[in-house]
């Protein structure tokens, strides 16, 4: 479902070029779980950004669902993050001025749906996550943990194929980041494709591949190969 | 659309105290701009506006060579011979259609003395003055050709109120220094803001009733309105002001204002033909000793009298011009608060792109939340400025003398829908633009950055 070929990413500024992404080669199956690991500045975000189609690449072609993301304009591109990608944050990046409700209705306002259509997905969604029964209630009533939780339900209610999480539970203590690492890998075993950038070993030992990102280049741990074309 | 509006007024929500800096900021320049705009708009501007570029006030320059005129406003009126000169020569052309009249006071009453008199300001004129006007009757008619020395009044509708309480007057009798007039006529001042008739623009009172020319001249109704005479008659003044209408008749004292309406196809020769007359006229009195003043007429379009009667307002003109400035100034603050607020709300921006909102579909909704917040100052604007302008009708009632007719000067400082209208459409395209470099710069946020840790 994701196939990227040769993806070079280069940062630049008067004086220095810096190469965050150099080659990559990276393909996706679906309802794969993948962990991405990698020490800070080895590139984790960067190709997490790409990957989520918030950062554009220099070189290389990169195709999600058969579609190359290089020819799509901002509309085509915004319509492909909000229909097939959902995000998970570190930070939770929940909206502290509106409550479960209307934090997870916003990326379905933005799809287009009903009013009624959008209540059902919120609904259900929250439920997903055991927090149904609180949609009236404000991120700031919530522990991190349950924060994050919306979080998921928010990516969850667009139904997309392909969760990218950043960090999920970076900001959490073990007991909370354990439940929120269940709840994904539940979410994965149901067939949604999971892609997670973390820091830790230990959560990374649960995916169903461990790539290392190490100066801008893909290496498949289980293999400690350069990651080429899967298939 | 709802959608839209949904997320923008979640957006207004959002840093509320920005939100409310903003709208309170251009709402003072607002009311500011909107209060003295009125105030000189409707200083400016008359019921036959539509038309004040063919009437022309008509003066023939009796006076002294060394008669000093000051301003266009103190244009000699007619001296009654001259009025009489002029009304016969234009008696059989319908093209030049005049009008005379001279400013009188009096107190209105009722023959049982049932209601409080009234002390009215009020003109004797002739009925060309009503077609002149273009006043609406509310009851009744003007006087006919053939009636100007009967004894009738038209009342203005405050006058009506006061003694009728409003009801059809006509063919009542109301009571004149102890002598009966039959009301024929009740008409509606009410949108006349300037007393333009006797070349004064006050807008502190206008007619309360009027009388025919003939009627007052025979009763003797003084004669309070600007009455300039030659020096050799300069001591007889007063007395000519309240009695011996006789001699005023053949006296060198201009008292009746005379007003030219031209025909609007004809109009150009109308002119060049009143001038030539005008002319001609000084020109063969000269040999009798008269018009020896270098200018011997003036022949002042109304138009031009109202555009200097704006111009004249020369501390609302002042402060209208301050208002422009702070206006300026508020909108270059709304520019910095947008800033900030957009700012401030980068990641929010940010994870609505991540959400899957285009760059078009954030421009929408911060152009749409920026017209709830004009909308939102628009409307605090216009009502601030009821209040400005309360302020300033009792600031202007304050300062006028105790003839002052308070109902007549709060009309000059009241809202004028049209221009409010006007002005609100105005502001709000200027908000709009100025709105739109930080909306523009905030829709172009990158979002990778924003949305880590």
């Amino acid at each position: 479902m994701l196939r990227m070929k040769n993806i070079s990413k280069i940062y630049r500024t008067e004086l220095v070029e810096t190469h965050a992404l150099s080659d990559v080669n990276f393909m996706v199956e679906e309802g794969e779980f993948i962990a991405v690991t990698g020490p800070s500045g080895s590139g984790k975000t960067t190709f997490l950004n790409i990957t989520g189609l918030l950062e554009n690449f220099e070189q290389g072609t990169y195709e999600l669902d058969g579609e190359d993301v290089s020819t799509l304009d901002d509309k085509q591109l915004s319509r492909l993050r909000n229909e097939k990608i959902g995000f998970i944050f570190q930070g939770f990046n929940l909206i502290g001025d509106l409550n479960l409700y209307d934090n997870i209705e916003v990326p379905l306002i933005f799809r287009g749906l009903s009013a009624k259509a959008r209540k059902q997905r919120i609904e259900e969604s929250l439920e997903l996550v055991g927090l149904g029964g609180r949609a009236s209630h404000f991120p700031a009533q919530l522990s991190g943990g349950q924060q994050q939780r919306v979080a998921i339900a928010r990516a969850l209610a667009g139904k997309p194929r392909f969760l990218l999480a950043d960090e999920p539970t970076g900001n959490l203590d073990t007991l909370m980041a354990r439940q929120v690492m269940e709840l994904l890998e539940e979410i994965n075993r149901q067939g949604t494709t999971l892609l997670m950038v973390t820091h830790d070993h230990e959560l990374a030992q649960r995916a169903h591949r461990n790539i290392q990102i190490l100066d801008g280049q893909l290496r498949d741990i289980n293999k400690n190969e350069l990651v080429e074309l899967i298939s | 659309m709802k959608d839209l509006m949904q997320l923008a007024w979640r957006g207004l929500k959002q840093k509320r105290k920005l939100t409310l800096l903003m709208v309170l900021n251009l709402a003072i320049g607002i009311t500011l701009l909107l209060t003295m705009g009125t105030i000189v708009t409707r200083s400016g501007h008359s019921p036959i506006d539509q038309r004040a570029d063919r009437v022309y006030h008509v003066s023939l320059n009796f006076m002294d060579p060394e008669f000093d005129r000051r301003s266009e406003f103190r244009s000699p009126p007619l001296t009654f011979r001259d009025a009489g000169a002029l009304a016969e020569a234009f008696s059989a052309n319908d093209a030049t259609r005049l009008s005379f009249n001279y400013t009188t006071s009096f107190v209105l009453d009722l023959p049982d003395n049932s209601v409080r008199p009234v002390t009215a300001e009020a003109s004797a004129a002739d009925p060309q003055y009503f077609d002149l006007l273009q006043v609406p009757f509310i009851y009744g008619a003007p006087w006919r050709e053939d009636m100007q020395d009967a004894a009738v009044i038209v009342l203005d509708k405050k006058a009506n109120d006061l003694l009728f309480g409003g009801a059809n007057s006509i063919g009542k009798q109301v009571v004149i220094n102890n002598r009966q007039l039959e009301v024929v006529g009740v008409m509606d001042m009410s949108a006349y803001l300037r007393r333009f008739q006797n070349m004064r623009f006050q807008a502190r009172a206008n007619d309360m009733a009027v009388v025919p020319l003939g009627y007052a001249h025979a009763n003797n109704l003084p004669r309070t309105g600007f009455m300039p005479c030659r020096t050799k008659e300069e001591a007889a003044r007063t007395r000519y002001r309240r009695e011996d209408v006789q001699g005023l008749k053949s006296a060198e004292c201009g008292y009746l204002h005379a007003w030219a309406v031209l025909d609007s196809v004809q109009h150009d020769n109308s002119h060049a033909e009143l001038t030539l007359w005008m002319r001609n006229y000084t020109q063969q009195q000269a040999s009798q000793g008269r018009f020896g003043h270098s200018e011997p007429y003036y022949l002042t379009q109304l138009a031009s009298l109202n555009d200097r009667m704006s111009d004249n307002l020369y501390w609302e003109q002042i402060y209208l011009k301050f208002a422009y400035l702070l206006f300026a100034i508020c909108l270059i603050n709304t520019i910095g608060i947008l800033l900030a607020k957009n700012q401030s709300r980068a990641k929010l921006v940010s994870l609505y792109r991540a959400l899957g909102a285009n760059k078009l579909y954030i421009l929408k909704v911060q152009l749409l939340e920026l017209s709830m917040l004009s909308g939102a100052a628009i409307a605090l604007g216009l009502l601030l400025a009821q209040f400005g302008l309360v302020a300033m009708f009792h600031l202007a009632l304050y300062q006028a003398d105790y003839l002052a007719d308070a109902e007549q000067v709060r009309r000059m400082y009241s809202m004028d829908t049209l221009f409010a209208l006007q002005a609100a459409v105005g502001i709000f395209v200027a908000i709009f633009a100025a709105g739109l470099y930080p909306i523009i710069k905030a829709s172009r946020t990158a979002p990778a950055a924003q949305l880590r840790g």
